[in-house]
């Protein structure tokens, strides 16, 4: 099973530079927090999450087909 | 090394320069940039005085961290009382001004008076001179800083454009181009004084009793807690990046408050900027750099930053990256506050959409949006009306319930109905509606807290107030996202004494406590802390936040729960029991 992940901003450096990947799920259900952690990134450097565009928390389970957006910590205003 | 200990007082209508001893006691109890400026002119002012006559004072105030190595410690706090809202006005600029004037051996400068003529201040080292900037009155800002580095050499400028000699309640004060201290009419106050420019030099440095241990201890934070993943999108993106944000969550500003998305966010984030982006910039000691220089077509300028993309582009329903730009780059030269500037322009869109009056002006037409900073700043024609912002416009005209301001200072680049702490930050920010004051968007909106309940909010409210009046007076920038644990930690090692989180917390507040007494004796009330109808009444139509309003029964509920917690009465007024217990 597969999800869309779009990372933001400096995110994408966990995705080699693209904003767009295709990732395979190791194994479904999934939460978010797994996803994080496939791809090594920091919670602390997350603002926050969304899936199929509802902003979700880090329980959040995955099964294959969703569409994910990640977006970056940012501070000051 | 923390402080010079000298404070230079410029009078400009009797032509004199002065030095003064810092207050000690005032720099322990207030640090320093806006708690400290706040101070002076506390104790200095007298209440209702007119903030465009010679009796205010401009206050130019480093913190102790200025000038040293500490990282983000660029910045300036430039304070008066607000032409725009008769209120205290506190604005912080970066750059390179600050540390060069701590370098020329002054901790603060207090400009009083006014000049018979058109001057500029030179500050070099313990040389200080008023010229004449006859020359340069009616020019921008970017020709005055040209004009003045080919007649001085290497100096660093603050200087207005029109809009501050025109006297604008909107305009800034800018240095190095593309800095400004931004907000309240600052810039006016300049105007008032005749006062074109201040330019500083200084060739003392500062000096650490012991410079490896402090560079030691330095450089250690620097690698924990500068180049982190919390700080990254400072340097890679900017504040462009919170387009995106506030696009998804909903609090994107959008034709004048009526919407929270806007169709064409893409056009104009951060993504769009990057692609246009020529090289990066940076203020003093700073590892992040998140000035960007774009270029397009025949448009150079630093920037856009996010409020300008928000209030001057969705805001204003522009969609052309190109003619924001242009848009930023005659606010800069022209020093128009462009939080400001685009808040009063979508008014303007509205009202002759609605057929209330006919400003010529209508939601995406490019071509008027780009002839409104010269129009307005010069006061002509239509700009005339723009130039006085969006509450005089409404009292002019009506439209009062969609006249997005609070105390006259229109309302920056997050929708409150979608995050409703938002509401509570603007209501009581001491310059009125203030993004800068707290910004608790980004642990609600953008965080794991609920945007639409009152909840635990004017808590978070005065944390974060609290938290940046420690900030704003140290001065580090606002963009290092670090504790206060961190900041205490800092502190220690440059004022050479143990400084707690408590110690820092409590400097906070009494800074907060102290603006708002500023404001209490200037006849500010609770009636003063109240958001626009629109906020309570429209329901967002939208994204995320569909359907979204804050109602004023709650918003009055925040309001009330955060005078309880602050120890201020139900009116809003400082209690003598907490200004007992704050020393003040």
């Amino acid at each position: 099973m597969t999800v869309k992940l779009q990372l933001k901003g400096p995110l994408k450096k966990y995705a080699n530079n693209k904003d767009l990947v295709e990732v395979k799920l190791e194994a479904t259900p999934c939460t978010l927090a797994e996803l994080l952690q496939q791809f090594n990134i920091p919670a602390s450097a997350i603002s926050f999450i969304t899936v199929n565009e509802q902003k979700k928390g880090l329980d959040a389970a995955l099964n294959g087909g969703e569409a994910i957006v990640m977006y970056p910590r940012v501070a000051g205003g | 090394m923390a402080y010079t200990g000298k404070v230079l007082r410029v009078n400009l209508s009797t032509g004199k320069a002065e030095t003064e001893a810092l207050n000690d006691k005032w720099a322990k109890e207030y640090l320093g940039g806006k708690g400290l400026s706040i101070k002076y002119l506390y104790e200095e002012l007298e209440p209702g005085i007119d903030p465009l006559s010679e009796k205010n004072k401009l206050v130019l105030m480093t913190g102790p961290i200025t000038g040293t190595i500490v990282p983000n410690s660029g910045k300036l706090a430039v304070a008066a009382k607000s032409p725009a809202t008769g209120t205290i006005l506190d604005c912080s600029i970066g750059g390179h001004f600050a540390p060069q004037l701590k370098y020329a051996g002054y901790d603060a400068v207090i400009i009083e008076g006014k000049s018979n003529i058109p001057v500029y201040l030179f500050i070099d080292d313990d040389r200080v001179e008023l010229r004449s900037a006859a020359d340069m009155w009616g020019k921008g800002a970017h020709e005055t800083e040209h004009m003045i580095s080919d007649r001085l050499g290497e100096v660093v400028t603050m200087a207005i454009g029109q809009a501050g000699e025109n006297l604008l309640p909107m305009s800034c004060i800018s240095t190095e181009l593309y800095r400004q201290a931004g907000r309240g009419g600052i810039g006016a106050v300049m105007g008032s004084k005749n006062l074109k420019a201040v330019s500083v030099r200084g060739s003392k440095g500062l000096k650490a009793p012991d410079i490896r241990k402090l560079s030691a201890a330095l450089n250690k934070i620097k690698k924990e807690d500068t180049l982190t993943e919390d700080n990254m999108w400072a340097y890679s993106d900017g504040t462009p990046m919170i387009v995106d944000l506030s696009q998804q969550t909903g609090i994107l500003p959008t034709r004048n408050f009526q919407e929270g998305t806007f169709d064409e966010f893409e056009k104009v984030n951060s993504e769009a900027v990057k692609a246009v982006t020529k090289a990066k910039k940076a203020c003093f000691a700073c590892p992040l750099a998140c000035g960007k220089y774009v270029e397009t077509g025949t448009t150079r300028v630093e920037g856009p930053e996010y409020e300008t993309i928000a209030l001057c582009s969705s805001n204003c329903g522009i969609s052309d990256l190109e003619a924001v730009l242009e848009f930023n780059r005659l606010c800069d030269d022209y020093c128009l506050d462009t939080i400001s500037a685009g808040n009063t322009i979508a008014f303007a869109m509205e009202m002759t959409e609605k057929g209330i009056h006919d400003f010529g002006i209508r939601f995406g037409d490019v071509e008027k949006f780009l002839q409104m900073p010269e129009l307005m700043s010069n006061k002509e024609g239509v700009g005339a009306d723009l130039s006085q912002g969006v509450s005089y416009l409404a009292d002019k005209y009506g439209g009062k319930e969609f006249a997005m301001q609070v105390k006259k200072l229109e309302i920056p680049g997050y929708e409150a109905r979608g995050s409703w702490s938002m509401g509570l930050a603007y209501g009581t920010a001491d310059r009125g509606a203030c993004h800068l004051r707290a910004w608790p968007a980004a642990v609600e909106a953008f965080g794991d807290i609920d945007p639409f309940t009152i909840e635990g909010k004017a808590e978070l409210v005065i944390d974060m107030q609290n938290d940046n009046s420690v900030k704003f007076s140290a001065i580090f920038c606002d963009f290092w996202a670090l504790s206060t644990e961190r900041m205490a930690e800092i502190l220690s090692l440059i004022l050479e004494r143990e400084v707690t989180a408590e110690e820092l917390t409590t400097i906070g507040d009494r800074v907060y406590c102290l603006a708002r007494l500023f404001n209490e004796r200037e006849g500010f009330t609770r009636k003063d802390d109240g958001l626009p109808e629109r906020i309570h009444k429209d329901e967002l139509t939208t994204g995320a936040t569909k359907g979204k309003l804050l109602p004023k029964d709650e918003y009055d509920k925040m309001l009330s729960e955060y005078y309880k917690i602050r120890g201020w009465d139900e009116d809003g007024k400082v209690t003598a029991d907490k200004k007992a217990a704050l020393n003040l």
